[in-house]
């Protein structure tokens, strides 16, 4: 009797050594190339730094330049004009979309791959491709607003302080509504049939139906595609950094290109590791709430 | 019946209109890669007069060395994506099924990763790569793609572990498998669909990234597709020809693969962007 248990002893001895092994290569790279870093950002950006030769402790000061920043809160407000610009071409186009293609279409399956295929291509070839659109020699917006006259469009957007911003949301969104699409079909698929039936039969019409009843069912999707919109807005850096490194001017900097330039072009390391801190909290903020709400589903 | 058919051809209008939203570049990048420099002036939306598919391919393959890129990418990419299924299976299956002491704080630290955004770690990582000689090295991208990566790719070989039966596991200890045995013979054959999910995923956030290489890769012969193509719209940004070559170059592999597993694709792609 006793060896049997010293042997079950040994046994989960041995059983808790090999789940560790397993986890070990995993957590070892993860440790040094992600966790270190992490606390590494949040001590340099209580310093200033250029780079090379030793840190100098500024204490907080970083924090206080970065609230007293004109870029770092026109970035923000790019940010949040993105997100915004996103969720209402991206999220709503999206819903549009899903709600047509939930009846059975001819062509249907043809649809969902054409919208869903932007999603698999590279941002840099987004922004690539919508520069050409935009472009104001070959593009297709001069083109087309030049034929129906409207002057003051047909030029090149990504150079104009007041379409740079709105040309980046069309290429933006142009990539994220198939996404969107997809998550909403899912949730349209399991909403209950018998309740629009039982609505259609007492003489509602198609947009009451959706409004009252099928809306409220998929309002948990809605809320989730929201969220991952704004995390995934604020994570945004390729878009913006090819198709116009933040400019005309500082036109379309988000806080993710700011402080991009801020590290790599002009050596302000510790600076640059405040926005990054500032960035970081944001999103980690945003992220807790979607984990909250996907619990709160679940 | 009428008005049935009436809000049906409405649909389709709608349908048809964003389908023209998506196709635009679509079809402006195939038309432009196709065409003459000379050819270019009637805009994309011409039929081209001459076809000029195989001299712009050479021109942008040889010329613009894409072979070379194409072959970083590859060699970014494979490796990298065995590494994370690997780490994230043994990961994912212990956290999931061994349960040893510690196993729930160590997970927890994980999840933190999937939460993080790059730009939180890029500026120490640009001085630890230096500092270890990383920098430059295919090497020292694959790590970091992977460092990454681990967090989500734990996340979920360890939910999907968790959805197999214990029964499998006891079973096969009363026949007098050890762990690992276990692992190896019982579990892993079961794996096969969510390794392609995580696969997929996997191979598409690598192949598409650009900010990584950007801040890790200088020497020219070592960059894969996505920061090539940057570069040289950079430079070439009025050869147009050229570039939408490279931009079919870079995107052909995925294009292609996705016609062939499509659902597998939508689903892969979906559950990743999830992860929040």
């Amino acid at each position: 009797m006793k060896s049997r248990g010293l042997r079950r002893d040994f046994r989960s001895i041995n059983s808790s050594f090999v789940g560790m092994m397993m986890v070990l290569p995993a957590a070892l790279i993860y440790a040094v190339f992600l966790l270190y870093p992490i606390i590494e950002t949040v001590l340099l950006s209580l310093n200033e730094w250029m780079g090379i030769g030793p840190k100098r402790f500024v204490g907080l000061r970083n924090y206080i330049a970065a609230f007293h920043d004109n870029l770092v809160f026109k970035s923000f407000l790019n940010n949040i004009i993105y997100t915004i610009g996103v969720i209402i071409l991206g999220v709503l186009v999206g819903l549009i979309v899903a709600v047509l293609l939930a009846r059975k279409l001819r062509g249907r399956v043809l649809f969902e791959t054409i919208f869903f295929l932007p999603r698999l291509l590279a941002m840099v070839v987004v922004a690539v491709v919508w520069g050409w659109i935009f472009n104001p020699h070959i593009g297709l917006t001069v083109r087309i607003f030049n034929a129906i006259g409207m002057k003051s469009l047909a030029v090149g957007w990504l150079g104009t302080f007041q379409l740079a911003m709105f040309a980046i949301v069309i290429a933006g969104s142009w990539t994220y509504f198939g996404f969107c699409m997809i998550i909403f079909m899912a949730a349209l698929q399991s909403t209950d049939e018998s309740l629009s039936e039982a609505a259609l039969i007492d003489g509602a019409n198609q947009f009451q139906i959706f409004y009252k009843i099928t809306l409220p069912q998929i309002s948990n999707a809605i809320t989730l595609v929201i969220m991952v919109s704004v995390i995934d807005s604020f994570k945004l850096f390729d878009l913006i950094w090819v198709m116009t490194q933040g400019g005309p001017g500082d036109a379309t900097h988000i806080l993710a290109t700011h402080l991009y330039r801020e590290a790599f072009r002009h050596n302000h390391f510790g600076y640059a590791a405040t926005i990054a801190v500032l960035l970081t909290i944001l999103v980690l903020g945003f992220s807790l709430v979607f984990q909250q709400l996907r619990e709160k589903e679940n | 019946m009428r008005k049935k058919a009436i809000s049906r051809t409405f649909i389709y209008i709608v349908l048809i209109i964003v389908a023209i939203y998506t196709l635009i570049p679509v079809v402006a990048v195939v038309t432009t890669s196709v065409r003459s420099e000379a050819d270019l002036a009637q805009g994309p939306f011409s039929l081209p007069k001459e076809m000029r598919i195989l001299e712009n391919f050479k021109s942008a393959w040889i010329d613009g060395k894409f072979n070379v890129y194409f072959k970083n990418s590859i060699f970014i990419t494979i490796p990298t994506v065995i590494l994370v299924v690997a780490l994230s299976t043994l990961a994912g299956y212990s956290f999931a099924k061994i349960h040893f002491p510690g196993a729930n704080i160590v997970f927890s630290f994980m999840l933190i990763g999937m939460m993080i955004p790059f730009q939180a770690v890029m500026i120490p990582l640009y001085f630890l790569m230096k500092n270890l000689h990383l920098l430059d090295t295919t090497l020292g991208v694959i790590l970091i793609i992977t460092a990454t990566s681990l967090s989500f790719g734990a996340f979920m070989m360890r939910a999907f572990f968790r959805g197999l039966p214990n029964e499998l596991i006891e079973a096969a200890k009363l026949d007098g498998c050890t762990d690992l045995q276990t692992f190896w013979n019982v579990m892993l054959p079961l794996t096969i669909p969510a390794w392609i999910s995580l696969i997929i995923f996997q191979a598409i956030w690598t192949w598409n990234n650009l900010l990584i290489p950007l801040l890790f890769l200088y020497n020219d012969k070592m960059r894969p597709l996505p920061l090539a193509l940057y570069n040289f719209q950079d430079r070439y940004s009025t050869m147009y020809t050229l570039v939408a070559a490279a931009v079919m170059i870079t995107i052909l592999p995925l294009v292609v693969l996705f016609i062939l597993l499509q659902r597998k694709f939508v689903t892969s792609i979906t559950m990743g962007a999830i992860k929040g």
